[in-house]
């Protein structure tokens, strides 16, 4: 893992099942049933009322841009091929924030508010990060 | 005892900054103790009449700070302190040192920092790539330039909800740098006009290079101690009529509200601590570290509405000659900013209502508010002060 070139996410315990989802092609999250939200990032429990009545499941991922930057330089080598890249904080319909880029568009055509739809992305072999891109007409 | 103690009037009693700027060859322990010896003199006090020591330190620069900074200086404190927070640790510190002198476990307490991130170039954004910490492990795969990403975000939003403009940020840093202008010690002194911040390099869009705050070396020190001791030292007792701090969050990702910041739980707080309004300070520092911090820091201090912060400082109206006086030492963005920025924002404070300030002396300065901010707009910590 030190010889990629790449960032790649940094394995946990209690978040393997959201990374094993991304590598079988779904999204999963944390969803608990004693305040019904569900949770981002994973924990052993409920981060908002401690419960540990929570369980996996499988989402559709689709969301909001809340905010968003275009980084002017790259913070790491691997990043450089791929400028300009859209930073994005994404509001899921399902109620949790989650930091992603938004792909497969032009960066001066995201803004804030655009609808997207997931898009899961492997980085390498074995690895794969839940990115999103707009939804047909959202750029209209 | 307890009750006794918590109606004791705490007060800062000295102040003084390391060589600032570039300073090659010193190390952090270095600037920290010029800081606190030029604190300690400032105070009319001796390195013996010290028992308690807080410090912060620079990113991965030191593992049990305040300890190691004592066995450096050469104390052992009754009340020792590594809160980190990150740029607001410092009034957080204030914070502990009162209640700490309140509850008895010590009298004298001296708070630093210092850095060498200029002159180590340390400042590297590829160095928190390892850090295997949540959130950071959800953001560091998408490539944000932390903390710029996080701010320049806020300031993408702050823009959508309110109409705020480029332009409206780059007045915070003219202005800023009109006071650096009358401050000697201020790292960058040469007029800077809106246009030039409109014109300089985008470095995390929406933030222009001279929205975001310097990458400079330089220490502080600040002395905590009773009321009725500083009445006899060397210098007027600034007192400590207000305090309060909080953090919302840790990474940008966890952030509830990108434009509606913990300083709107710390603002009230101090305010009703210290009996006062926003409307009677006379002379106020917020952390500079992007121009949108300090927008977001007035309105939710509560010097103006939600949203108006633009208009708030249009037209120059935090300059020299202004109508509210804003980073009157040049601040983050044009003073000094080793790192992290807290310290002197006390330190800035401390020396208005001590009427020390030359050309950039608010006339009669006798309440001040010092706020700061660390992370990524997660940790915030307000004081207000006052002349005695």
């Amino acid at each position: 893992m030190s010889e990629s070139p790449n960032v790649l996410p940094t394995y946990s315990g209690e978040a393997e099942p959201y990374w094993q989802g991304l590598r079988e092609g779904e999204v999963r999250l944390q969803y608990c049933k004693s305040c019904e939200t569900y949770q981002f990032y994973p924990r052993p429990i409920c981060a908002g009322c401690w419960s540990d009545d929570i369980e996996w499941r499988a989402v559709e991922a689709s969301g909001t841009v809340y905010s968003f930057s275009v980084p002017g330089f790259a913070p790491h080598p691997s990043f450089k091929a791929r400028m300009p890249y859209v930073v994005a904080l994404v509001d899921l319909d399902v109620g949790v924030r989650i930091m992603g880029n938004i792909v497969d568009c032009d960066p001066d055509t995201v803004t804030i508010g655009m609808r997207v739809d997931p898009v899961i992305s492997e980085i390498e072999e074995g690895h794969s990060l839940l990115n999103f891109k707009p939804q047909q007409g959202a750029q209209a | 005892m307890a009750s006794q103690h918590s109606s004791q009037g705490i007060a800062i009693a000295g102040v003084a900054e390391s060589d600032l700027g570039s300073v090659p060859g010193k190390t952090i322990f270095q600037l920290q103790m010029e800081a606190a010896k030029a604190a300690i003199e400032d105070a009319g006090l001796e390195k013996s009449d010290i028992d308690g020591v807080l410090t912060a330190a620079p990113f991965n620069s030191m593992h049990m700070p305040s300890m190691a900074l004592s066995e450096y200086l050469g104390i052992q404190p009754s009340y020792s302190d590594s809160t980190i927070t990150g740029g607001s640790s410092f009034e957080t510190h204030v914070g502990h040192a009162m209640a700490a002198i309140q509850a008895g476990l010590c009298t004298t307490c001296l708070i630093t920092y210092g850095s060498t991130q200029k002159s180590d170039r340390s400042r590297n954004p590829q160095g928190t790539y390892g850090n295997p910490e949540p959130p950071w492990q959800f953001e560091a795969p998408y490539g944000p330039p932390l903390p710029l990403a996080a701010y320049a975000m806020a300031a993408r939003r702050h823009m959508y909800e309110f109409g705020t403009t480029s332009e409206q940020l780059a007045e915070i840093a003219v202005a800023t740098r009109k006071w650096a202008a009358l401050n000697p010690k201020a790292y960058t002194r040469d007029p800077l006009s809106i246009d030039d911040v409109m014109n300089s390099p985008i470095v995390t869009d929406p933030l222009h290079r001279y929205d975001c705050c310097l990458v400079t070396d330089g220490g502080g020190a600040v002395i905590v101690t009773s009321l009725e001791r500083a009445r006899d030292l060397k210098k007027r007792p600034v007192v400590v009529l207000g305090f309060a701090d909080t953090h919302s969050h840790m990474g940008i990702s966890q952030m509830p509200d990108l434009v509606r910041t913990a300083a709107g739980i710390t603002g009230p707080k101090a305010f009703g601590m210290a009996g006062v309004k926003p409307s009677d300070i006379d002379v106020t520092q917020i952390y500079d570290s992007f121009t949108i911090t300090v927008m977001l820091c007035l309105e939710d201090l509560g010097f103006c509405a939600k949203g108006e912060a633009g208009a708030f400082v249009s037209g120059q109206r935090t300059a020299p000659g202004g109508e509210f006086a804003l980073n009157t030492s040049g601040g983050g963005l044009s003073y000094c900013h080793p790192g992290m920025f807290g310290i002197f924002l006390i330190i800035e404070a401390v020396r208005q209502l001590r009427g020390e300030c030359g050309d950039r002396q608010i006339p009669s300065a006798n309440l001040a508010l010092a706020h700061g901010v660390g992370g990524v707009l997660s940790s915030h910590a307000t004081l207000i002060l006052g002349g005695e």
